[in-house]
Formats: C-alpha cells, sequence, structure tokens
C-alpha cells in the first residue's frame, strides 16, 4: 500500500459509523462544489461553440445538435488577437525582465553588500508596499503624460509600451523575498568569488544569478502571469487600440456588442493559455502561490 | 597659540602604534603624545597678576618631560579646559585612553591614542597655584610613563583663589580608573573673575578659536580664555633644555594635538548646565559616552569599534542599487508625492491649477457617494468573510483527509483561480444575463414564479452577485494557501495527541488551530485589503453597477479622474483609500517579515 499522509483522523476513525457517513455526506458536498466551479467553464465552450441564433432562445440548452466552430473564426477575424497578444506579450517580458533585474540587484545589495544608509534607503523600498496601486493611478498617468515631469523636457509616454511597462517594473515585494532569499546565501560563496578575483558585478552574475534561479523563475512566472492578467492600468494608460493588451482588446471588444458566442470564444482563446502554461509550469506555480501567498 | 596648533596626525602614526614595537618605543610615543597635551603654563597669582615676562619662558610647542615636572606648574591649553580634571590613577597610561575607544589591535600596547587631549592628573596642592613661575622643574621623580603625579591647578579657579579652592582641589576617587573624569564644573561667578586681572592689565585681545573647538568650547568659558592666553604668548626666552626636547618629539606631537577624532570627543563631552547663580557646585563626574556618538547612524558599526570605510563592496552596492532608486523614485516616490500634491488642487492638468486646500476633503466629506462606495465596499468585505472566509478552510481540511483525488480537488477548485480576471468577470456577466443567462435557466427548474432574476441589474443583487464570482475565483488560491499550511503539521503529532486519549475535537483544537492560526489571520488581512481594492470585476460586470449600487471606491475614483475629468478630487479619494488601507497594510507587512507567507 503506497504511503500517504495521513491527516486529522486516524485509521481507527475513519471506521466509526459517524464519521463514515460524515466523510461520504463530506465528499458528496465537495463535489457538488467542485461540479459548481466546473459549470462555468463548460458554459463558456458551450456557448462558443452554439450557433448565433440559439444565443436568444429561452430556456438556453447545452447543446444544439452539431457544433459550429464559426464563432472562433469570427473572433479571430474581429479582435487583433495576434497583435494583442504580441503586446501582452512584450509587456510581460519587460515587466518580469525589468522587475527582476531591479529587484535582485538591490536585494543582493541589501541583503550582502551592506551600503551605508542601506537600511534607510530599504525602508524607504518597503513602504511603497503600503501603497495601494489604485492611489498611484491617478498621479502615474500625470507622470507618463508628461514624462519625467512637466517643467522639464519631457516625452508623452501613454499609448506606449515604455508607459505600460516602466511603472510596474518596481516591485518592493519582489525586494522584500529575494533579500530574504540572498541573506540566506552562504557568504563563503561569495567570498570564494572574491578572492578569485571577480568583481562584484561578476560574482553577481556568475554565482548570486545561477544560485538563486528557482526563486526568480517562481518570481518571474508570477510576475509574468500578474502582468498578463493586469488590467487597470493597462486599461488607463493605452488609448491606441493598436498598443492594446489582451485584456483590455477583450474588454474593448465585449463593449462594442459583439454576440454572446463569439464573445465566449474570445474568452475561451484568452483562458486556454493560461491554463496550458499552468501544465507547464504546474510545480513552479503551486511553489509560488503558497510561497507569495501572493494574489495572481 | 591657536594658529600654531598642528591640524593632523602624523600620517605613519597609526602604522606605529599597531607594529609590534618595543614598550620603550611605545612608551615614547605615548609621552610625546602625553606631553603635547600638557603645555606647560603658570598661572598667574590671583591678587596680582604677574605681567607677561615673569611667566615661564616655554613655548606653546615645547614639551616637558615627566620626570622634570613633578613639582611644576603644569596647565593645559586653557581653549580646551573648561572643566580641570583631577583625578589619582595608578595606570596613567590606561587612563589616557577612554575606554570606548580601546582597538582590539595586535601589539602589547596597540591602542588607540587618547581621543581627550588632556591627561586626567592629580590634583595639585594648593600652595602649587602660587609658585612662582620662574621656578625652576624639579628633578625627576617619575619614571615612564611617569604621569602619576602630574599636578595641574585649575586655572581658571585661580582667579578667585579665596572662594573655595580646597573643595574644587579634592580628590574624587573614581570607580574605574581611566574611565571617569572628575570634572569641577566652575560657576560662573569663578569664571567672572578677570576682573581682577583686568585692574591690573589691559585685557589681552580675543584670540579666534580654532573652528574644531568653538563647539566644544561653551560660552562660559570664553572669559578665561584671555586671562590664560598672555603668560603663552609673552614667553620670549626659553629654558635652554627646551629646543632639544621639542625637537624630539615635536615631529609627532605637533601633529598629535588637534584631530578630528579629538574636536568630537570634545564636542560629545560639553558641560553639564549649571543653574547660574551657583557659588559652589560638588564635582560631577562625566562618564564619557558608552559609544561613539558618530558612529550611531551606521548602527552596529559602533559595536564592532571599525571606523566606517567606503570600500569597493559598497561602491557596488550603490551601482546595484541606484537602477532600484531611479526606479523607485520616479514611479513611486514621486508620483506618491505628486497625488498628494495634486489633492490640495483644482487641478486641471492643461489649464490653470488652482490651490483649493483641503477643500477636495472636505467635499468628501460631504459626498454622499463616497460614504454609499466605502458602505459598498464595507458591505461587499463583509459578505466575502461571512460567505467565502471559511469555505476554503474546511475544504483544505476536508481534502487533507481524502485518500484519493487530493491533487484533483486542488486542480478543480484552483481552475478559476487560473482564470484571468477579465475573462472570468465577462464569462460571469455571461451567466448571470437576466434573459439568457445560464443561472436563470437553472433557477427556473425551480418552481420559481419569475425565472428572470436580474443578477446584476437588479440594485439589491448585484453586490451580491459580484461576491459570489469573487468566492468563485478565489477559493482554489486559498485552499492552495491553507493545504500547505495543512501540510506542515507533522502527523506525529496527531498520533501523539490519540496516543494521549484525545479525541478527534481534542486533536482540532490542540494541532491543527495552532498551526492554521497565523495563515489564517495572515489570508484574513488579505482578504479585506482585496476586497477594498477591488476594480475589474465591478468595471466590467456592472461598472458601478445599477442605480450605484456597486459603486467601489476604486471605480468611483475612475470615474472621476477619467469621466468627470476632476483630477483633483480624485487625488483627494486616492489619500483617503491610502490612509484606509495602510492602517490594515501595517498588519500585512509585520506578518510577512517573518516567513514571507
Amino acid at each position: 500500500m503506497p504511503y500517504y499522509a495521513r491527516g486529522l483522523l486516524s485509521p481507527s476513525e475513519k471506521k466509526r459509523p459517524a464519521l463514515r457517513i460524515a466523510m461520504g455526506l463530506g465528499t458528496l458536498g465537495i463535489c457538488i462544489l467542485a461540479a459548481v466551479t466546473l459549470v462555468p467553464f463548460l458554459w463558456m465552450v458551450a456557448t462558443s461553440l452554439a450557433p448565433a441564433q440559439a444565443m436568444f432562445s429561452w430556456p438556453p440548452r447545452w447543446f444544439y445538435g452539431q457544433l459550429d466552430w464559426s464563432s472562433y473564426f469570427i473572433a479571430w477575424q474581429h479582435v487583433p488577437f495576434a497583435t494583442y497578444i504580441f503586446n501582452s506579450l512584450i509587456h510581460c517580458f519587460g515587466v518580469v525582465l525589468g522587475q527582476l533585474l531591479i529587484s535582485a540587484l538591490a536585494a543582493y545589495a541589501f541583503a550582502k553588500l551592506k551600503p551605508p544608509l542601506g537600511k534607510l534607503l530599504l525602508i524607504l523600498f518597503l513602504l511603497t508596499l503600503m501603497i495601494p496601486a489604485e492611489s498611484l493611478l491617478i498621479p502615474l498617468y500625470l507622470v507618463m503624460k508628461s514624462f519625467p515631469a512637466e517643467n522639464l523636457p519631457n516625452v508623452n509616454l501613454i499609448s506606449t509600451f515604455w508607459g505600460l511597462i516602466l511603472p510596474t517594473v518596481v516591485s518592493a515585494f519582489n525586494i522584500l523575498i529575494l533579500k530574504s532569499f540572498f541573506e540566506r546565501l552562504p557568504s563563503d560563496l561569495i567570498d570564494a568569488g572574491r578572492l578569485d578575483g571577480c568583481s562584484e558585478w561578476l560574482i553577481f552574475r556568475k554565482i548570486v544569478i545561477p544560485v538563486s534561479m528557482p526563486i526568480l523563475v517562481v518570481l518571474g512566472i508570477f510576475g509574468f502571469i500578474t502582468t498578463w492578467n493586469s488590467f487597470f492600468w493597462p486599461l488607463i494608460v493605452l488609448n491606441n487600440p493598436k498598443m492594446y493588451t489582451l485584456m483590455v482588446g477583450v474588454q474593448k471588444m465585449v463593449e462594442t456588442g459583439e454576440p454572446w458566442n463569439v464573445i465566449m470564444a474570445v474568452v475561451t482563446l484568452t483562458t486556454l493559455p493560461t491554463i496550458f502554461l499552468y501544465f507547464v509550469f504546474q510545480k513552479y506555480i503551486v511553489r509560488g502561490v503558497i510561497f507569495t501567498g501572493m494574489q495572481v | 597659540m591657536a594658529k600654531q596648533r598642528p591640524k593632523r596626525l602624523p600620517t605613519d602614526f597609526f602604522d606605529r602604534l599597531l607594529s609590534n614595537q618595543t614598550d620603550d618605543q611605545m612608551n615614547d610615543l605615548l609621552t610625546s603624545i602625553v606631553d603635547e597635551q600638557i603645555t606647560p603654563t603658570a598661572e598667574p597669582p590671583a591678587d596680582s597678576p604677574p605681567p607677561p615676562e615673569a611667566l615661564p619662558a616655554k613655548s606653546l610647542r615645547q614639551t616637558i618631560h615627566h620626570d622634570k615636572i613633578e613639582d611644576s606648574i603644569v596647565t593645559r591649553d586653557e581653549t580646551l579646559d573648561e572643566e580641570p580634571i583631577t583625578g589619582e590613577q595608578e595606570s596613567p597610561l590606561d587612563d589616557l585612553i577612554p575606554r570606548t575607544t580601546r582597538m582590539q589591535a595586535p601589539g602589547p600596547r596597540a591602542k588607540r591614542p587618547p581621543l581627550e587631549p588632556r591627561a586626567p592628573v592629580s590634583a595639585a596642592p594648593p600652595e602649587a597655584a602660587v609658585i612662582p613661575p620662574q621656578v625652576p622643574p624639579a628633578p625627576p621623580k617619575a619614571r615612564i610613563p611617569g604621569l602619576e603625579s602630574l599636578e595641574m591647578p585649575p586655572e581658571h579657579l585661580d582667579a578667585a583663589p579665596s572662594a573655595e579652592p580646597p573643595a574644587r582641589e579634592e580628590e574624587v576617587p573614581t570607580e574605574d580608573a581611566g574611565v571617569s573624569r572628575v570634572v569641577s564644573a566652575p560657576p560662573p561667578g569663578v569664571h567672572g573673575a578677570p576682573e581682577d586681572w583686568q585692574a591690573g592689565m589691559p585685557a589681552p585681545p580675543e584670540m579666534p578659536l580654532p573652528p574644531e573647538e568653538a563647539v566644544a568650547a561653551e560660552p562660559t568659558v570664553l572669559p578665561e580664555e584671555p586671562a590664560a592666553e598672555p603668560p603663552v604668548r609673552a614667553r620670549p626666552e626659553a629654558p635652554p633644555e627646551a629646543p632639544a626636547a621639542a625637537a624630539e618629539t615635536a615631529p609627532i606631537a605637533t601633529d598629535l594635538a588637534h584631530t578630528r577624532i579629538q574636536a568630537r570627543w570634545q564636542r560629545s563631552r560639553r558641560k553639564p548646565k549649571l543653574p547660574k547663580m551657583a557659588k559652589h557646585v560638588d564635582p560631577i563626574v562625566v562618564l564619557p559616552p558608552k559609544v561613539d556618538q558618530f558612529n550611531v547612524l551606521f548602527g552596529d558599526l559602533s559595536r564592532t569599534k571599525e571606523r566606517f570605510v567606503f570600500n569597493k563592496m559598497h561602491r557596488a552596492a550603490l551601482v546595484f542599487l541606484l537602477p532600484g532608486f531611479i526606479a523607485f523614485s520616479l514611479f513611486s516616490w514621486y508620483p506618491m508625492l505628486k497625488g498628494l500634491f495634486i489633492s490640495f488642487y483644482d487641478y486641471h492638468p492643461t489649464g490653470i491649477s488652482t490651490f483649493i486646500g483641503f477643500q477636495n476633503y472636505a467635499r468628501a466629506f460631504y459626498d454622499v457617494m463616497f460614504w454609499r462606495t466605502l458602505a459598498h465596499a464595507g458591505w461587499f468585505c463583509f459578505l466575502v468573510l461571512l460567505l467565502g472566509f471559511w469555505l476554503p478552510i474546511l475544504l483544505s481540511v476536508f481534502i487533507n483527509e481524502l485518500r484519493l483525488g487530493r491533487g484533483l480537488f486542488k486542480f478543480v477548485f484552483f481552475l478559476p483561480f487560473l482564470m484571468p480576471t477579465v475573462p472570468a468577470a465577462i464569462l460571469w456577466k455571461w451567466i448571470m444575463d437576466q434573459g439568457f443567462g445560464i443561472l436563470n435557466a437553472l433557477i427556473a427548474l425551480l418552481p420559481i414564479a419569475d425565472p428572470h432574476i436580474g443578477w446584476l441589474t437588479d440594485p439589491r443583487l448585484a453586490l451580491f452577485s459580484i461576491v459570489m464570482v469573487y468566492i468563485w475565483k478565489n477559493t482554489g488560491w486559498a485552499i492552495l494557501i491553507y493545504s500547505a499550511a495543512l501540510g506542515n503539521i507533522d502527523e506525529t503529532m496527531y498520533e501523539e495527541a490519540e496516543i494521549d486519549g484525545a479525541s478527534l475535537w481534542d486533536k482540532i483544537k490542540i494541532v491543527t488551530f495552532p498551526a492554521m492560526r497565523t495563515v489564517v489571520s495572515v489570508m484574513l488581512i488579505i482578504t479585506i485589503i482585496n476586497t477594498l481594492q477591488l476594480f475589474t470585476e465591478i468595471y466590467i460586470m456592472t461598472n458601478g453597477g445599477p442605480m450605484n449600487s456597486t459603486e467601489v471606491i476604486a471605480t468611483y475614483i475612475y470615474k472621476q479622474a477619467f469621466f468627470y475629468m476632476d483630477i483633483g478630487y480624485a487625488s483627494a479619494l486616492s489619500i483617503l483609500l491610502l490612509l484606509m488601507l495602510l492602517f490594515i497594510t501595517i498588519f500585512r507587512l509585520r506578518r510577512l517579515e517573518p516567513g514571507g507567507g
């Protein structure tokens, strides 16, 4: 019999009739809940495969005799998916690279190099954790509109990738996590590099980065998912339809009043990649969710 | 005299200190230090101040060997000596080195040079004060280090010798040799004594204080300075042996006397304030500060006793921090300040902005809609906690009991969380569609009169519907976290509890609850914060909802800023939201510190 971690109940308790009934009822309940959780997905796929005229039939049915794939073609034609996905990918990679680079450098400096006034700077960085994103949106919009400042020679970054990416590369949370990770790195590792004559940058690139790859991957995937799903800031900063990210583009498409089967096809196409990615990076995502306790 | 004072240590001083020198060499070195600091001048008798020529003919640069100053009158540099320092020491070299500045360095005598220019010396007998300056020094008695009996009458007391010299010159036993200094703080009445001088001779011109000592010298001390200077400046001829002695020790001594360290030390040793009218004040024991006050800024550096040195690592650190600093200042700190700034303005980005003080905040206070958004957010948060908070806890505990399908159930519940918020909200908008949604179709299976329930169009229901979506979307995430917490419980603890006869409820109470408590409290705070910041779901599903029934803070801010173009007011609302969340976030930060979730 394969070993599995026992839970609260002991084997003898599991044989008690009252608990057996409770477990049975619980299993039933959890199955119902799982079904309730899954029904929206089924409904999403069912609608996307339903014919257009079925959208206004009552009562709605799950299956209309044949699968109608036309909504996907319409969706692909009406929504410039390629553009949106391209924009989203650039957005995600830019944010992830920027976030990881800045956070890793800063966290390594805080953890191992101990600069003067480092504690003060760290506190200043971490204070931004307390600022909700909503509070920063308006001033950030104004800053991006005339970057870096109004009374200086400035550029308008609204509806550009710079305006989209730059404000989200600051991540005090990543600094916090990475700093606690770097502090646990043995200093001998770094001193060994120093003895061999590495510059600090070489130590960082050749020793610290490879050693901390696991956590960087977790944080990177999380940053990617968060950025992929982000909606509020792209909604504000992007005015040009050619620059829309996937989420903004989908929402704008819904506002134009497409029929529901097309919309559901779009929603399905938007959802599938993330679920596919989950299967690829399952280990990292689960670990990341648990590790950071953070919301995607 | 002040101009002659050297400013810097010799470059090789610390090397010499730290190298393994013989005791004799070290003695010479330290002796030279002491000599420099104890500059002999004579005290003029109080009643009849002698003419300057009558003073001992020793220049300032000149030093005295300790063995010759046994009975001589020794004064110190008056600009440094606010207070006479008396005290008996067993080991004068130890006394020279303040407790706080000991260095761990090789060599028996490898200690830091005295930070304090004055060597604590024993009190002079009262008659020493009136010995004529011309009296040659007595033959040497003390050997190297030879400072046991340096005598030093507190010169500023001599101005009024009849007042209470004996009281001042009492030797106060020090509890820790070399650590405590006896400071008899002169009352102002005594300081004012130069009137006696002025009767006999014109007041000497004031010498400007060197900048280092401007801090150290207190106003009450200043008057005595001119009194001490004439003797020093008016010593034309030195005794024949003096130049030789000076020549030996000058290279070190000249450089030693006033270093930055000394100046800092003096700054840290300000005199305690005394009541103005006090005629006599008992000697006050002033302990040197426990830490080098300069290094307090740099935290534990003061504990390691190392001077802060900006090395290659620090330079690299600053370079590494530069991108973060720039990014944070441009995209966090500056916008935050700008938002705060704007909230006090009637702000028009292209037109003229006018400062209106707190009017935006006052407007928010009288804005019914703002209070409604707060109520909606609070009600939303309450509903999520009431309906959805216990669900993942229960589910994770139950899933943990299952023998089969743990991963499957976790994955199924986690699926909604994987779905991005925007498609999820759109999907639910369709599901909850009043006319053709599947939810109403399922309701229609029940015998209800009107199956067309306006989930998102009924003002009474809309918020509740969004709560349902929120719970659907976030339960799986919470299950994952709670499961991790449950997995951290050592199962042998359950077994031990069973062996001790614990019932099921006992096991929950003793083992499960304590393990889950931290996680649950963290989740509680995160849930509150996230629900208060809710935007995307509401924006997509109702956009503030039927008759503003789902308007929350974020959507209201968004509308004010980008729909009504009232950016100043929206900024004020943002600041209010920030203040509200700040209080909660402080808890979150504190929880995050130990384990990172």
